[in-house]
């Protein structure tokens, strides 16, 4: 299988605190990969140095054999869609939700091209897709948690990526919700042909989505294995299964 | 009406329907962003490299603006690599360009009188120049808006999304700082180095208050702070006011209006 992404012993850090140390680690095309582990483990961490937007003090992460640095990352960064954790923003800012999904296609059309038909059939597909029908006229703003991360998904995929990574999108769902993310999260690899990383703290999770695992704690990996060894060793560890 | 027949009034119209453009225009970012007291760190900038031109006998005009250019140019990497927030970078070029500012007026030779005639400004006296590079910075931001709609809409809506998605947010950022620079610096004259603050913040913020599309949010901050600086001009010329502080006060009065009639005051609160 194609390598797709890879870390050679990767450090990362923010100011003077080193955050990821010494790491290596390869994903291949179309592997969809649980980023599991405590909080500060480094996770996030992990996915801004796949997409270059976190500091790498020492070693390289490579996208389809293409080395990230500063030069290339705005090219990179257009091939791989980023759903964030957090996103704050103020109630009454004048975007309404259709214009930040295709807010997602704004770096790839580049300089002094419009969102054109291929845009708008694009945008069609992930509303039907992710049920947002009700939504897309609405002020950004004024959406619930979820109904923002549902449009930051599509904003996501606007990019036409063929890497997706998923940072905490289910914290603070209910339950139904993260039924029907998982669910979507699902058929989007398939269908679009992605290689997806997926962060999560919660095991139910990464369980029923990602064949692999990665467990993370302090900067490392613990762990990198098959679904079923990342079960027997969390039953071994707390029993909580 | 017969105001129009004299020439000094024309030029005042003509300045504060450029100024108002421009400054219009520039307040969308500002206000967005929520970067307000980066207008007040660039307009004193201006401030001090105009007084640091009279001190040495250089071109008033130029030297503001490259004191504008060398604020905002400090302002971007400051936040972005010294690992500071926007607020605390722009407060630490507001303090030491105020401070560069008051050392210049010390060391003006002369009468202290064309330094406040830059802090206050005097939009009836502008002169063709003047006129001149605001029709030219008018024209950059109307540019760079039709441009980069797109870009610029992606960054002020948030910049590691726009990074993320491969735009060069960055150098955009940069961008809309050095073209808020431009506005400030060629509005000197006219409106002054403290009231163009006003000029910026008052009118993006009523159209923030009003609308939720960012298109009509840059016509209506246009349109009211043109609409401040013509009210503002014929009050002064009605009642004997100062130009610059009946602008002011117009806009903040337009500001005033949007609240109370925002149909944003009933929008539910997000947590």
């Amino acid at each position: 299988m194609k390598r797709k992404i890879s870390f050679e012993n990767v450090s990362v850090g923010y100011m003077s605190e080193t955050v990821i140390k010494d790491l290596s680690l390869d994903i291949a095309e179309g592997d969809i990969v649980g980023i599991f582990g405590p909080n500060g483990a480094g996770k996030t961490t992990l996915l801004c140095a796949v997409n270059g937007l976190a500091r790498v003090l020492s070693g390289n992460v490579y996208i389809e054999g293409r080395k990230v640095n500063k030069l290339n990352g705005n090219v990179l960064r257009k091939n791989i869609g980023y759903v964030p954790q957090h996103f704050e923003i103020d109630s009454k800012l004048p975007v309404i939700s259709e214009e930040v999904i295709l807010m997602g296609s704004y770096g790839r059309l580049g300089l002094l091209r419009y969102p054109n038909n291929r845009e708008k059939l694009l945008l069609d597909e992930f509303v039907g897709m992710l049920d947002m029908s009700n939504i897309i006229k609405k002020p950004f703003g004024q959406l619930s948690g979820g109904e923002k991360k549902r449009v930051l998904i599509a904003r996501a995929l606007m990019q036409a990526p063929s890497v997706m990574l998923f940072d905490e999108i289910f914290a603070w769902l209910d339950r139904d919700m993260v039924k029907s993310f998982t669910d979507v999260i699902i058929k989007l690899h398939k269908s679009n042909n992605l290689t997806t990383l997926i962060v999560s703290h919660d095991m139910h999770i990464i369980r029923k989505i990602c064949p692999r695992v990665i467990w993370m704690e302090k900067g490392k990996i613990i762990m990198d294995a098959g679904r079923d060894e990342f079960l027997k060793k969390i039953r071994e560890s707390d029993g909580i299964i | 009406m017969e105001l129009f027949e004299f020439a000094f009034f024309q030029k005042a119209f003509l300045a504060c329907l450029l100024a108002g453009t421009a400054c219009g225009i520039v307040g969308v970012w500002i206000v967005i962003m929520k970067i307000s007291f980066i207008g007040v760190a660039i307009s004193h900038a201006a401030f001090a490299g105009a007084l640091f031109a009279l001190v040495f006998d250089k071109p008033v005009i130029f030297f503001s603006f490259l004191f504008c250019l060398a604020a905002c140019a400090i302002l971007g990497p400051l936040s972005d690599k010294g690992h500071l927030h926007p607020e605390t970078s722009i407060g630490i070029i507001f303090s030491s360009t105020l401070g560069m500012a008051f050392l210049f007026m010390g060391l003006l030779p002369e009468g202290k009188s064309q330094a406040l005639n830059l802090l206050w400004g005097s939009v009836l006296t502008v002169g063709a120049k003047d006129i001149g590079l605001l029709a030219v910075t008018s024209v950059a931001v109307i540019l760079a808006v039709v441009l980069f709609f797109k870009e610029i809409q992606s960054v002020i809506f948030n910049r590691e999304l726009a990074k993320a998605s491969g735009i060069a947010a960055s150098i955009f950022f940069y961008f809309l700082l050095v073209l808020t620079g431009a506005a400030v610096s060629s509005t000197l004259q006219s409106v002054g180095g403290l009231l163009v603050f006003a000029l910026i913040i008052n009118p993006a913020a009523a159209a923030y208050q009003i609308t939720y599309s960012m298109k009509k949010m840059y016509f209506l901050s246009v349109f009211f702070a043109v609409f401040s600086g013509w009210t503002g001009l014929f009050a002064a010329a009605a009642f004997n006011l100062p130009a610059g502080a009946s602008i002011v006060i117009v806009s903040s009065a337009v500001f005033a209006l949007a609240v109370i009639f925002s149909p944003k005051r009933t929008a539910k609160k997000v947590f």
